[in-house]
Parts: structure tokens; C-alpha cells; sequence
């Protein structure tokens, strides 16, 4: 792995009149390593990548590709990157096979090498028995499978791939998930969006946690769990209203934070082990009784609700 | 190349929708169909416009003649009628009439009359037994009389136009005659009778090849007279109706598929592959010349095969084939280009949906409004006024010409029409669509 940087954002800004999509966006992506951005919908994260991959125009800043700027040498730079969109865009009344062998010469490949390609990504995403039929006809993990390939044609240095697993089932998604390292098994630099923690925990190297057009917190896995310490997260249910009872648990010594939400309760809390004996204590005592607890281990979710006071998935 | 990919890459896609094949090809060729059958079948595009044949029975006992006289009529080969009476009988009986009227002969006026009363025909005409004489006296009067089933309206009115229009030929000639006359006597001099004759027998010898003279692609020097008092180009009159309509169908869904063709930038917007696109090492610009490649070959498909069709099915006759040709790719052009300007408007398939089906009608109508009033005796100015605020409008009047006969030389000026439209609306179109996708 070379250490060459495949990505970086320079304060990218973007708003669509009243709304602030981006709000200075830094961002560095090293090659070949997996990087993701999370954040919950409407974070901003495919309006960063539109940046990056030249669709929209920032208000201010900028991004490069290896090296090329998207505004200043758009077409190097598209060159250098393939774009999964988060949308499937592809031709319906096409095949899997035309929609390949469009798409690739459309990335300048041409001829043998082409149709080289389309063999090896039909494989790939394993459609090649079914490369025949119009893409209308597939299942929406399948045609999921050929808006990737797509980006993977012309074997792209660097990779941006916009939440890939929407509303897929959980098998495709495995498969999807998979072929992502393997991609990067081969040296691919994969820039990924999705808000699902699970994968940005499984896939990256680095993550950076996006809220409200502004990255909040970036760094490894285990560099992002240390902001929230020891802490611990727990869920709970209570048989009553929860306002007296927060009230109550506010002050309980280690209780960092206190979120109520769809009437579950969820705390930070320095050591669980400490002071869940004290929040069943303070509930009797204002005549509530909790019902279900759940301690779990940090993680990115925890962080999330650290740095926000909200859930990631709402 | 990339733009050519696009452009095969979207030929591929709407060539392959049956609802765009519909709209190209079967509606246009089955409308025309209709209309075909409508008219009483194709094939007789000799025969102009096909009103209910009327059964006329013509009584000629003219006996004058202008036999002997000097600048003898019938050294025109074409025009070999010694009387008034064989000259009407000839214009009546002459092949690019048989359609409106079925003549037979009679020799009694009797006879003729008693067969319009049983009913046997629509009409008699009883040219009388002076008719030359009077004619060539200079004050004679003229009679024919045209004797009638007053049942019918229609086929005797259109009868009875053409008789009046026929003799008010001759008799234009007599007035221009006397008037010059009178001129000559004021001025003192004496002329003798034979040398009026023969001047009014050389002008009736030059009313005939008149009909020749105004671009009529027929051999019968009669049509002219077949629409009487129109002010138009009385060669509209000599088209099948069937080729007319063939040629409006085809124009106006030409003009559709350019603006649905160019549709395709919008719905491709909205299922994301044109954004993908453009995260391709694609320039912007080759995009849209692939677009508007497209629907240019598209349309030259759909010409080329609407044509084709209809001369090979509807025998039509489209004209000369460099200037239908040179037509085709201006009337291809201008129809490419009003989709990109009609486009460089809509903000969604939905809109363009609606938009394109209005305005595509709206020109289509006003560009066709010549043909459908084809038949109007004394079509209003404005008609041809607003026919050609529409590229449309410019289009079916090149295929009118073309097929009337006309060569480049009588097309060139619609053919440069539909050029400037298409450079017009081209720039504007582009301009917009670069702005919006800048
Ligand atoms: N074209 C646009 N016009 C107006 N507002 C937009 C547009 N695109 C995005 N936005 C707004 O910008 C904000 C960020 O949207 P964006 O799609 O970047 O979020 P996201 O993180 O990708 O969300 P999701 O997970 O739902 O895909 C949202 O409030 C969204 O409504
Ligand atoms: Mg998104």
C-alpha cells in the first residue's frame, strides 16, 4: 500500500437555498484503505460525494482524486474514480450485458478489453448466467449487483460507494459486504456511506461520523469508541411516564447522559455494574419499575448519541 | 465516439419500446390507412379530390366553327376543337375530371333532360346551337344551359362552377375583345369581321396551355378550372389526398419524436443514469451532441421509412428525389432541434409529458392548416400566415411542392426555412440545456 492520499476535501460547503447540506467538509482518504462516512439520513453524506465525483458544484472548496481536482481537471479526476450511486442508475429496458458494455465505453474502454471486462464483472456480481435479460426483470438485489459493477469496469483506483445495501436482504447484503474487501483485498481504496454502524465497524480502516452537514468525530474504530471512555450504554424500559424518573436518574452519580426516545430510555453511564442497582433504587422510589434493561459494550452508536444526544437510526 | 454510443445506446432503447415504435411508425401509417380507405383506396393519385362522382349527360349542338379561319386554332396539336361547343365538351369530358363527373354524350336535348328527371343523372348540359357564332359576334350572348336534379346539391353545384368558370374564360376573352375594339375604332381605324375572328379564335387558342404553365405536374391543361375561384396555387388542387395526408401524419409525428426523443434527457435525470454519466470521464457536451445524435438518426429512420411506405403502399408520389431528400434531412434537423428547445423547458417527464402532447398539437394544427382546408374554395390569408409561425407549416408545404412537381428551384425557400428555424431553436435549446446542466 502506496501512501498516497485518494481522496481529500477542502472545506467543501454546499447549501440548496434555506438548506445547509455541507458545512466544510474535511476529509482525507488514504489509498487503499476502506473508509466510511456515517451519518443518519439527510447528514449530508451523498451530497459530499455528488462534490467529489463532480455532479454538484460546491459553493466553496474543493476535492482531488489522486491528486486531480474535480473542478480544475474533472475528467482525470472522474477517470481515476468509480461512483456507485445510492439510487440503482441503470437502463431497465437494457440487459445486465448492454448496461456493462454501455457503461464501459463510456469509462473509455473499448473492444476486447471491454468486453474482457464485462465477462469478468458479469462473474463478479454474479450475474453472468443471467446477463441476457433486461435489467427490469431482476430482483432489486440483483440490479443492486449490476449498479456496482458498473463503477468497477474500468478498475478504478479509488471507489465511492453511496449506502450499496439500502433496502436489500440481509444475504445480498452479505455478498455485497464481501466483495467490498475483496475489492480492497486487490488494493481498491473504497470510500463508503451508510448508517448502518455494523458496517462501517466490519469494513473500515477509518470512519468519520457526519451529523447535520458536519463531520463531528473521524478516526479508527477504536479511536472513536475512547471518546466516549469506559462508558457504558443502557436500554431501558420503564411501566410508567419517564419524566419523573429522568428527573430523578439525572442526578445519580455516573449517569453522563440521558436521552429519552419512543419511550425508551437511553443512559451513558460510567460503570454499569455501579449504578444500575441505584436507577431500579430512585424508579421504586417515584413509583416506577423498569421492565427490560439492556447494557451493551461501546460502540459507534454510542458515540453517535455522545456527540449528538440522538440515536444514529431514528 | 462516446456521443455515438450514446446515440446508438438510446436508438437501441426506443426502437425497442413498443410505445415509441407505435408512435413513430403504426400511428402515422395507420391514420394515413384510414384515410385511404375513406377516400375510396389508394393508388389513383391522378385523381384529385374525391367527391361523390355526378352522372352528367352533355347535349352538344353547337354547329359554329372557327374552321378556316385565319390563325387556325387547330394547328396546336393538343387543341384540335373547330366550335365553342367541341372546345367545352373536351374540357368537360377531360380525364382529370372523371373523378367529380361521369359524362356521357347525347344528342337530344330532350332525351337528356327526361334522363335528369327519371333520374338516370345528376345533370345535363345543353350546349346550344349558336354558341360559336354568337361568341365570335361580338354581341352575341351565350347560353349553355345546365339542367339539373334539384335533389342533389353538391355534385350540379360543383358542375355548374366549372361550366360558368369555363365560359367565363371564354367570355373574359370576349370582353377584352370588345373593350380593344372599341379602342381601336375610337382611334379611327376600320377592321373587317374576318380579322376579329381571327383574334378572338388565337386567344381562345392560348387560354388552354394557361393550366400548364402553373407547376401542374398532369398533362390535362384543364385542372386549373377544377376549383373555380381560387386564388391559390391551383396546383394544391392536383395532389391525392391521401399523399397529403400521408405527408401531414408524417410531418406531425416527426415532430413528435423529436420532442419525445429529447424527452430521454429528463427521464434519464430522473433515474439517475444521466447524473452516472456524468461521473463519467464523459465532457458534458458530448452528452448532449449524443443526445441530439440520436434523435436526429431516429428521425432520419422514421422519415426515410414513413416515405418509403407510403410510396411503396399508398403510391405516393413524393417528387423529385434531391429535393424530397434535401426536405427530409431540413425537416429532420428542425425537428431534432425543436425537441431540445421544447425540453430546455420542462423540469420533469411529467411536465414534458403534458407540455410536448400540447405543443406538438398546437404547431402540428397550425402547420397543417393548408391541408385541411384543402378543399376550401377561397382559403382565408391568415391560414397560410399562421402555417408558417410553425416549422411544421414549412415542412408540409415543402412536401405539397414536391409533390405537385416542384424541383429544388420551387423548395429551396422552405428547405432554408426549416434551417433557420432548426439553428434558432438548436441555440436556444442548447444554451438552456448547458446552463441547466452546468
Ligand atoms: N437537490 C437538493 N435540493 C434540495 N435539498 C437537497 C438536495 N439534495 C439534498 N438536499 C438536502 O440536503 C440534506 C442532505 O442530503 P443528503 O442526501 O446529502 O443526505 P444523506 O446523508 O445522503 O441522507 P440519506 O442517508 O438519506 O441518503 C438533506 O436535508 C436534503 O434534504
Ligand atoms: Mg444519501
Amino acid at each position: 500500500m502506496s501512501n498516497r492520499i485518494a481522496i481529500q476535501t477542502n472545506n467543501l460547503h454546499k447549501d440548496f437555498g434555506e438548506v445547509y447540506a455541507v458545512r466544510g467538509v474535511n476529509i482525507e482518504i488514504q489509498s487503499g484503505e476502506i473508509f466510511s462516512l456515517l451519518g443518519p439520513n439527510g447528514a449530508g453524506k451523498t451530497t459530499v460525494i455528488s462534490m467529489i465525483s463532480g455532479l454538484l458544484k460546491p459553493n466553496q472548496g474543493d476535492a482531488t482524486i489522486l491528486g486531480h481536482s474535480i473542478t480544475h481537471e474533472p475528467l482525470a479526476a472522474k477517470a481515476a474514480l468509480g461512483v456507485v450511486p445510492q439510487e440503482i442508475a441503470i437502463y431497465e429496458d437494457l440487459s445486465a450485458r448492454e448496461n456493462l458494455m454501455f457503461w464501459g465505453k463510456m469509462y473509455g474502454l473499448r473492444g476486447a478489453h471491454l468486453k474482457q471486462r464485462v465477462a469478468e464483472i458479469l462473474e463478479t456480481i454474479g450475474l453472468a448466467d443471467r446477463q441476457k435479460g433486461r435489467v427490469e426483470k431482476f430482483s432489486g438485489g440483483m440490479k443492486r449487483r449490476l449498479n456496482i459493477g458498473i463503477a468497477l469496469l474500468h478498475e478504478p483506483e479509488v471507489v465511492i460507494m453511496d449506502e450499496p445495501t439500502v433496502g436489500i436482504d440481509p444475504q445480498s447484503r452479505r455478498k455485497i459486504l464481501d466483495s467490498v474487501m475483496e475489492l480492497n483485498k486487490q488494493g481498491m481504496t473504497v470510500f463508503y456511506t451508510t448508517h448502518y454502524m455494523e458496517e462501517a465497524q466490519e469494513l473500515s480502516d477509518h470512519i468519520a461520523i457526519m451529523d447535520h452537514g458536519e463531520i463531528i468525530a473521524s478516526g479508527t474504530h477504536a479511536e472513536l469508541v475512547k471518546i466516549v471512555g469506559e462508558l457504558d450504554r443502557i436500554e431501558l424500559n420503564i411501566n410508567t411516564e419517564s419524566d419523573r424518573v429522568m428527573e430523578t436518574w439525572k442526578n445519580t452519580p455516573g449517569v453522563e447522559k440521558i436521552t429519552a426516545e419512543n419511550g425508551q430510555l437511553h443512559l451513558l453511564v460510567n460503570d454499569s455494574n455501579l449504578v444500575l442497582p441505584q436507577l431500579f433504587e430512585k424508579a421504586a422510589q417515584v413509583g416506577s419499575r423498569i421492565t427490560s434493561v439492556e447494557i451493551q459494550e461501546p460502540n459507534l452508536e454510542t458515540v453517535f448519541l455522545h456527540l449528538t444526544g440522538r440515536a444514529l437510526r431514528d | 465516439m462516446k456521443s455515438i454510443d450514446i446515440a446508438l445506446k438510446d436508438m437501441l432503447q426506443s426502437f425497442r419500446s413498443l410505445f415509441a415504435v407505435m408512435f413513430m411508425f403504426v400511428i402515422p401509417i395507420l391514420m394515413t390507412g384510414m384515410f385511404s380507405l375513406m377516400f375510396g383506396g389508394s393508388g389513383n393519385d391522378e385523381e384529385g379530390f374525391v367527391l361523390p362522382t355526378t352522372k352528367v349527360i352533355l347535349v352538344n349542338q353547337d354547329e359554329g366553327s372557327f374552321a378556316g379561319m385565319p390563325g387556325e386554332v387547330s394547328q396546336n396539336p393538343e387543341y384540335d376543337a373547330s366550335s365553342i361547343g367541341q372546345l367545352l365538351t373536351m374540357a368537360l369530358t377531360s380525364e382529370g375530371l372523371t373523378g367529380i363527373m361521369d359524362v356521357s354524350m347525347m344528342d337530344s336535348s330532350a332525351d337528356a333532360r327526361f334522363a335528369v328527371d327519371n333520374q338516370e343523372a345528376g345533370v345535363a348540359i345543353i350546349i346550344p346551337k349558336n354558341l360559336t357564332t354568337s361568341f365570335l359576334a361580338p354581341l352575341g350572348t351565350v347560353a349553355v344551359e345546365v339542367y339539373q336534379d334539384p335533389t342533389l346539391s353538391i355534385g350540379p353545384a360543383i358542375i355548374k362552377g366549372i361550366v360558368s368558370q369555363l365560359l367565363d374564360n371564354f367570355s373574359a376573352s370576349k370582353i377584352t375583345l370588345a373593350v380593344t375594339l372599341e379602342q381601336i375604332e375610337n382611334s379611327g381605324q376600320m377592321i373587317d369581321e374576318a380579322q376579329i375572328q381571327a383574334v378572338v379564335a388565337q386567344y381562345l387558342a392560348t387560354i388552354q396551355p394557361e393550366g400548364q404553365s402553373q407547376g401542374s405536374e398532369s398533362a390535362n391543361p384543364y385542372l386549373d378550372i377544377r376549383a373555380p375561384k381560387t386564388d391559390q396555387n391551383s396546383s394544391d388542387q392536383t395532389i391525392n389526398p391521401v399523399a397529403m395526408i400521408m405527408a401531414g401524419m408524417s410531418i406531425f409525428y416527426v415532430y413528435l419524436t423529436g420532442a419525445s426523443g429529447t424527452q430521454t434527457i429528463l427521464k434519464e435525470e430522473e433515474d439517475g443514469t444521466l447524473p452516472r454519466l456524468f461521473s463519467t470521464p464523459t465532457p458534458t457536451a458530448t452528452i448532449l451532441r449524443g443526445k441530439f445524435l440520436s434523435v436526429t438518426l431516429t428521425i432520419i429512420v422514421q422519415i426515410t421509412v414513413l416515405l418509403v411506405f407510403g410510396e411503396l403502399v399508398f403510391k405516393i408520389h413524393w417528387g423529385d428525389l434531391l429535393s424530397v431528400a434535401l426536405l427530409s434531412i431540413a425537416i429532420t434537423l428542425s425537428s431534432a432541434a425543436f425537441g431540445i428547445f421544447l425540453v430546455s423547458f420542462m423540469k420533469s417527464t411529467r411536465q414534458a409529458g403534458i407540455m410536448i402532447g400540447g405543443v406538438v398539437t398546437i404547431l402540428g394544427m397550425a402547420g397543417m392548416m393548408p391541408i385541411f382546408t384543402l378543399g376550401m374554395p377561397n382559403p382565408p390569408a391568415f391560414i397560410s400566415i399562421i402555417s408558417h409561425l410553425a416549422p411544421q407549416g414549412w415542412a408540409a408545404e415543402g412536401l405539397q411542392v414536391t409533390m405537385s412537381g416542384g424541383v429544388l428551384s420551387d423548395v429551396w425557400t422552405n428547405i432554408l426555412a426549416l434551417l433557420v428555424w432548426a439553428v434558432a431553436l438548436f441555440g436556444i435549446g442548447v444554451y438552456r440545456v448547458n446552463k441547466r446542466y452546468k
